[in-house]
């Protein structure tokens, strides 16, 4: 059984394992932190005999964040800086190299600088729904809401963003 | 998907250090092998309470019944016996130094030893404050102190044939030990007459 679930944690790391990061950069705001975040919560999850009930991808997301949130809690009087969730510029090579104008670079930034801002739940929603396509059901497992709220909350998430971008465009 | 969505999803996330991929796979694999736990002291140790001398039956030469667990009781046999055998000899050898070297039979007193002098003249030296004492006699007659070892070295094998003796109802076969001359000490382990 043990082993059952740690190849279905590995194909899961392998799968998410960018949004896991990503999950847990939005709590930490530190990339190093959240790299010892999902590497905490993936140790703690191979104690684990039994596969959880329900999604296993729900479980192992909330794990790296909770994981993230007690990373914080310790490291509260460091935390100083927030990095982006996003690679920095010039490396969205498909977009530039394709398509390079100047004005779709812009867009993209302005979209990147758009999510950043966004709130730190807001931001979760959208990369465990946009990134590893969670369904509203798992991410409200994840983050303890109900799935409706999650649904909300992602919504008016990207009507913010399509706002932003107008208003920059 | 919405346009937005799509376009999000082009974006390029920050991705981890590599290393991050060897700890959590080093951690799920790590995880995979079953380490070999360590036994508990009392379970290395063979004794009559925990050893199995009903696991394999064999049948030697003689067409007697032995099982696996009287393997290792004979060998512990044995070993006591050779040990056994080898440490009174030790003990008189060392009694018969030591009596040469002190044929008064009086107590050793530590630090009262004569001790040859840089001159090369042989002057008494006089116990200090700092000296270690003895304030009795150790010397308790020859073989006492080797007979203390020689009966904690037989505990195990003893008890082991005793064990072996109501397990399997057979009479332990003291023949190779008559003629030892520390018979009588471990006599009273043996079944009389056996």
């Amino acid at each position: 059984m043990e082993s059952v679930l740690r190849t279905k944690l590995e194909q899961l790391y392998r799968k998410h394992r960018q949004s896991l990061f990503s999950v847990a950069l939005t709590v930490t705001g530190c990339s190093s932190m959240a790299e010892d975040a999902v590497h905490e919560a993936f140790a703690r999850l191979c104690q684990k005999s039994e596969p959880p009930e329900g999604s296993l991808a729900s479980y192992v997301f909330a794990a790296v964040r909770n994981a993230a949130i007690d990373c914080r809690r310790r490291q509260q009087h460091q935390r100083s800086i927030t990095e982006s969730i996003f690679a920095s510029a010039g490396s969205d090579s498909h977009l530039s190299n394709s398509s390079a104008t100047a004005n779709q670079n812009d867009e993209t930034e302005s979209l990147k600088s758009a999510i950043d801002q966004l709130d730190e739940l807001s931001r979760q929603i959208v990369v465990m729904k946009i990134f590893s396509e969670l369904t509203f059901e798992e991410i409200a497992g994840v983050l303890e809401i109900p799935s409706a709220t999650a649904a909300t909350r992602y919504r008016r998430a990207i009507m913010k963003l399509e706002e932003e971008l107008r208003r920059s465009s | 998907m919405s346009e937005l969505e799509l376009k999000i999803r082009a974006l390029s996330l920050r991705k981890p250090d590599h290393s991050l991929d060897d700890r959590i796979l080093a951690a799920l694999r790590q995880s995979d092998v079953t380490e070999p736990t360590e036994l508990a002291p009392a379970e290395k140790s063979i004794t009559p309470d925990n050893v199995d001398f009903s696991t394999t039956l064999h049948t030697n030469r003689r067409g007697t019944v032995v099982t696996s667990g009287w393997i290792v009781a004979s060998v512990s046999l044995l070993i006591g016996t050779v040990v056994g055998n080898a440490l009174p000899s030790i003990s008189s050898l060392q009694a018969q130094r030591d009596t040469s070297m002190n044929p008064d039979q009086t107590a050793r007193i530590a630090g009262s030893e004569h001790r040859d002098s840089a001159n090369g003249s042989v002057e008494p030296r006089v116990s200090e404050p700092g000296d270690s004492t003895l304030t009795g006699n150790i010397r308790l007659g020859s073989g006492s102190v080797a007979s203390q070892i020689v009966e904690s070295i037989w505990i195990s094998p003893t008890a082991a044939a005793v064990a072996w003796e109501q397990q399997t109802g057979q009479i332990f076969n003291v023949v190779n030990h008559v003629s030892d001359r520390r018979f009588d000490m471990c006599r009273e382990c043996h079944r009389v007459g056996g």
